[in-house]
């Protein structure tokens, strides 16, 4: 099949979708049905979600940042990092009303692999789905982070120098690298 | 050398795309999603009023009643703010994601709100109440920006204000 036959299924896979507010869950539900998702898991709370994930395989989960008493954030690294954590490496959306350059990274440091600024468009949301299809990425673990590869290219292993490949995975996982504005741009794009 | 690991999970979303190489959006099912959200556009007047007479408690409290309950008020006005912000745009309300933006902007960094700070706060939910009730979807023009502009003056008088 060529290039240009290729196409995005998504009628078999799952999706959780967490967000306290009422209205943004029957968007997003509304849009992923639109483009063919069947199995859409909603919760209103982190908790809730967590709960959930013990007996619904989600594929892709989509969280809002802003919650409470646990927000977006906490239930990303619940998810990354918990014992019991069904699946650590599940990709992860996050929306957001948050749209400052610190707040993309501190997502990202969390373990995100996309995230979009609200207002959302169905177009946005589906783009990022292509993005996490498209670009599978590996997963880091090190003293300070687990989750999946910040670069935005998949580099694979570092090679090279000892020092030259301890700068690549710190890149890569460690603390210290951040986005570049354009790359910030990049994955809050419409 | 950094104790670090790289891990290649399972690919489980190779489901989600038959063929190889970059596939193209399916243009038919964003059109129907891009329908879908107009159709739910028109429930969110519902949604809107709800919220916005959540401001107007809000309001009220951060004009009338004691500390305690006004930091509550302030807590609760972030959050509306936030939550407006990242809905009214997505429901084609984008002038009131722009309002709610600026208003979340002047709450985030205070603790307590000085009487400038609630006239302040009061005007910014006028001015939604003015776009949602005038059914303003786009920028709103010349309208929009002169609304915008003016908001920006207040705010700048009350944060300077502040700083002294």
């Amino acid at each position: 099949m060529s290039d240009s036959e290729s196409r995005y299924v998504l009628d078999n896979i799952n999706v959780l979708v967490l967000d306290d507010n009422r209205h943004m869950r029957t968007l997003v539900q509304s849009i992923l049905h639109a483009l063919g998702v069947k199995n859409v898991c909603e919760a209103a709370d982190a908790a809730q979600a967590f709960k959930e994930l013990q007996h619904f395989q989600a594929d892709v989960i989509i969280v809002d940042w802003h919650m409470e008493p646990l927000d977006g954030l906490d239930f990303v690294r619940l998810v990354r990092t918990a014992k019991d954590s069904p699946n650590p490496y599940v990709p992860i959306i996050m929306l957001s009303g948050y749209t400052e350059y610190r707040r993309v990274t501190e997502a990202r440091d969390a373990g995100v692999n996309e995230f979009l600024a609200k207002p959302i468009s169905a177009k946005a949301l589906y783009q990022r789905f292509a993005s996490i299809i498209d670009n599978p990425r590996p997963f880091i673990r090190t003293k300070n982070y687990f989750g999946p590869d910040r670069r935005r290219q998949n580099l694979g292993p570092p090679r090279g120098t000892p020092e030259r490949r301890k700068d690549a995975v710190e890149e890569a996982g460690g603390a210290g690298v951040g986005l570049t504005p354009d790359e910030v741009q990049s994955l809050m794009k419409d | 050398m950094a104790d670090a690991k790289f891990i290649h999970p399972p690919n489980k979303l190779r489901k989600a795309k038959v063929g190889t190489g970059r596939a193209k959006l399916d243009l038919k099912a964003l059109q129907k999603a891009e329908k879908i959200v107009e159709k739910i556009q028109e429930e969110y007047s519902d949604w809107a009023d709800e919220d916005l007479a959540a401001f107007e408690d809000v309001l009220g409290t951060l004009k009338s009643d004691g500390e305690e309950e006004q930091r509550a008020a302030l807590k609760a006005l972030y959050t509306l703010s936030l939550d407006m912000k990242g809905q009214g745009g997505s429901f084609g309300f984008r002038m009131m994601s722009e309002i709610a933006a600026r208003l979340n902007d002047f709450v985030a960094p205070r603790d307590v709100l000085s009487k400038l700070d609630v006239d302040v706060v009061e005007a910014h939910i006028s001015a939604l109440h003015a776009i949602y009730r005038e059914n303003v979807r786009d920028d709103g023009g010349k309208m929009g920006t002169a609304l915008l502009i003016g908001l920006d003056k207040i705010v700048a008088k009350a944060n300077a204000r502040s700083q002294k």
